[in-house]
């Protein structure tokens, strides 16, 4: 037998999960007995419950993980990346302000506080940097975590 | 199947959490819970369909 019974249709989950109220139990007991599309419906709604209840995710394993993250080519190519980054950084900006203070210093109408001026900040960034470099490498080599593998 | 239907789904059938919970975790009222759930599910089966026989 068919029926109306797109109204109480939604009861059929909360059947399913045990949410419903006494009277709303028994009215889809009921109508299950009446209905072969609506008990077809719950048994259906059942079995998938069950499927996704039991889903599994796949989890990486420990020794998965290190190979991805210890990737030889990987690894190279990331420190080849930082040096030449590093570097090139370097070269460019270390040539620019050389070429640009051999040719203002070597102008004889550029006034002398600027000749002596320019050449000074440049050097105190030089100073900075290398002193900050200095700081990192001394903090790098006391890291009391430096052993210990992410 | 979109996004929240697929999430009221495996809130309740993979983490098994209850109506109240649903509601609470999806910002949703208590009401409606169910409502959705049935049409993520009718989504489901429609889809499911061919592996259901």
């Amino acid at each position: 037998m068919k029926c109306n019974c797109e109204d109480i249709e939604t009861l059929l989950s909360g059947y399913l999960d045990g949410e419903l109220t006494q009277s709303d139990r028994q009215r889809v007991e009921v109508l299950m007995e009446d209905c072969e599309d609506c008990a077809k419906t719950f048994e259906e709604m059942k079995k998938l419950r069950g499927e996704i209840s039991g889903i599994e995710y796949e989890h990486m394993t420990e020794a998965d993980r290190l190979k991805a993250v210890k990737d030889p080519v990987a690894q190279t190519g990331a420190s080849l990346g930082q040096i030449l980054v590093i570097g090139g950084f370097i070269f460019f900006y270390g040539s620019c302000i050389y070429l640009a203070l051999k040719e203002m210093l070597s102008d004889p109408d550029t006034p002398i506080l600027i000749k002596i001026g320019l050449p000074a900040i440049f050097l105190g960034f030089g100073v900075l940097l290398t002193s900050v470099i200095i700081d990192r490498i001394k903090a790098s080599k006391t890291d009391p975590y430096k052993d210990v593998e992410i | 199947m979109d996004v929240a239907q697929r999430e009221i789904v495996l809130l309740r059938d993979f983490h098994n959490l209850t109506y109240a919970e649903i509601s609470e975790v999806m910002e949703i009222r208590a009401g409606t819970v169910m409502s959705r759930l049935h049409r993520a599910r009718q989504e489901l089966r429609q889809r499911m369909r061919r592996y259901l026989q």
